[in-house]
Parts: C-alpha cells; structure tokens; sequence
C-alpha cells in the first residue's frame, strides 16, 4: 500500500520550473534588430547665425561703454584675436591644416578664457574665417570659444566675402 | 526483490543534472542588454543619420538635434533633405551669395511648412530652424554662401550637425 501511494506522488509531480525558452526566443530576436537600428555615432549640433547689423542692435539697446565686439580671425599662418579695447593676440596656425593642432587650440581658450574673465558676461563671438577655411578648422575654432565661456558665435567672412 | 544501489551511486543520482540548460544567468546578461539597447533610444534626440558621402566634423557641442529642414553639404554638391538641388560649382559660381536654386527649394518647403501650420491651427512661425549637415572638407566660402541662402529664405535660426567628441 505504502509503495503504490508512492507511485502516484510520482506520477502527479507538476514541473514548477519557468518556461524561458519563449522569452528567450523573444529577446535573442529583439536584441540584434535593436543593435541594427540603434546610433552609436551621436549627432549633436551648434546653434549660430550669421552677425546681425552692429548699428541697429547699438540704437536699440544704447549701452553706456562701447561693445567688446570680439572676433577671431583667421589669416594665413596666424589666428588673431581682437576686439574693442583688446590688445590683438596672435596665435601661430598651420597654413592649409584642415584643422588646429591642439596646442593652437589650447593656446586660442587660454587668450579668450583671458579676455572673458577682464569682460565678464561676455558670450559673443565672431569667428572671421577665410574664404578657403575647411569646416572642421571653423568647427575646432566655435568649440574654442565656447570653452572660454564665449557660447554665442557667429560665423562671418573676411573682408571681400563678407556678409 | 529490488536490489539494493550502492550508496555512492545514490549520490551520483541526487546531483546528477537532468542535461537542460541553466538560462538563468544568460535571461540576466540579455535583459541587461535589452535595457541598454532601449536605454540609448530614449536619451537621445532627433535621430539623424548623415547623407553618404557626408563625413560631419568632431566636435564637444551637447545640443541635441531638433526637428528641421536639413540642408547636407558634400565635396560634390548640396541638397536638401536627400534631392541634390546645386552643384558645388553652381553654388560658387557668380559674385552673389544668394544660391538660387536652393533659395527656390527653400521658399517651396517653407510654403509646405506654413499650410501645414495653417491646418493644425498653429500660428505663423516667423523664423524657422535649419540644419547643416557639412563634410568637414568643404570651404567656408560654401558654408557662408548656403548660411547666407537659408537666412535669406526665412532660416535664421541655423544648427550646424556635428559628431559628438568620445
């Protein structure tokens, strides 16, 4: 008697254990499509414009000391950095390079974080590229500036080119 | 009458496996995956993926895209949204800035944009945003004369798309 209740408690053991094939199915086959689709290059962007005209912001908002007016400008072999009561500095540049070295750039962020921190509240910028100037070395030049705290660029063309 | 087993073989028995795969440990790793992958979904932006051909410039900006009219630049040519409107020399040609035939596409698309506005009831958007995605070989001559166009065309607001420094 004893032996067959035995038997029956065997026959009417239940597996408890989870099913994970059907999951696992379900997840083996998301993970590679997702993979697929997914963007490991990540697009961010720079807000600019173009310079607006100096004579109507000046009438509209009338300050008491003349604007800083600070630009870079690219010329050459050299990068210079001016503006309104601003002694010009002047930064070596590899003529044709298709972008700063980056001890031109480290160089170009000491001289504006130095020119930001004489000008508080100072966040604009122009960047006064040549006409043969590559993006990259235009781009390089806007992410030098906005490390100094000059967050507001604009581009604009030298002299014959410009708008 | 049963025989009785040997006692080591009754051990053998008790932690013996029955062959099937231990999934657990495997569920763990995909599921941490699978929350990884969907992760990188949620934080980014705008999702854009440059035209071929198109090599964007490195750069540390953190501003995330938005939804715009996206004007590519390429060594060959420029083109808005995937239709190539000037060719690089057709764009430089002449001493005006302005680039007529995408100056032409621009006005045509934001005519679009404000039906589009005027059926959903939104007001009129004055200015609108436009992205340039730039290789990061042209000249700044082009860039300045297609920046010149799209402001001209009612796009002041202009993002330049880059590639996120690592």
């Amino acid at each position: 008697m004893p032996r067959l209740r035995r038997r029956e408690q065997k026959a009417l053991k239940v597996n408890t254990d989870l099913k994970l094939m059907p999951l696992m199915n379900i997840i083996i086959a998301l993970i590679p499509m997702l993979l697929l689709s997914a963007v490991f290059l990540e697009v961010k962007v720079i807000e600019t414009s173009l310079p607006r005209d100096a004579d109507a912001s000046a009438a509209a908002a009338a300050p008491a000391e003349p604007p800083l007016d600070l630009a870079v400008f690219v010329r050459g072999g050299l990068y210079v950095i001016q503006g309104q009561g601003v002694d010009p500095i002047v930064i070596a540049r590899r003529p044709g390079a298709s972008a700063p070295d980056s001890a031109a750039v480290e160089q170009l962020v000491r001289a504006l974080r130095a020119v930001t921190s004489r000008h508080p509240g100072t966040t604009e910028v122009r960047i006064v590229a040549e006409s043969r100037t590559r993006y990259q070395e235009v781009i390089a030049l806007m992410d030098a500036a906005r490390a100094a705290g000059l967050v507001e660029a604009a581009l604009e063309g030298a002299a014959s080119e410009g708008v | 009458m049963r025989r009785r087993k040997p006692g080591n073989t009754r051990i053998m028995e008790r932690y013996t496996s029955d062959g099937g795969l231990t999934l657990t440990s495997m569920m763990d790793i995909l599921t941490t995956l699978l929350f990884f992958v969907l992760k990188s979904y949620v934080t980014g932006g705008e999702v854009t993926v440059p035209p071929p051909g198109v090599t964007l410039p490195r750069s540390n900006a953190r501003a995330d895209m938005h939804t715009s009219v996206v004007v590519a630049i390429d060594r060959d040519g420029i083109m808005l949204g995937t239709e190539r409107v000037a060719t690089v020399r057709e764009a430089l040609a002449g001493g005006d800035l302005l680039i007529a035939p995408l100056a032409q596409r621009l006005a045509e698309a934001r005519a679009q944009m404000d039906d589009l506005d005027r059926m959903k009831g939104k007001a009129k958007t004055a200015s609108r945003l436009a992205t340039i995605q730039g290789d990061t070989e042209i000249e700044f001559r082009l860039l300045q004369r297609v920046m010149y166009t799209l402001d001209r065309s009612g796009f002041p607001d202009i993002a330049l798309a880059v590639l996120k420094k690592a």
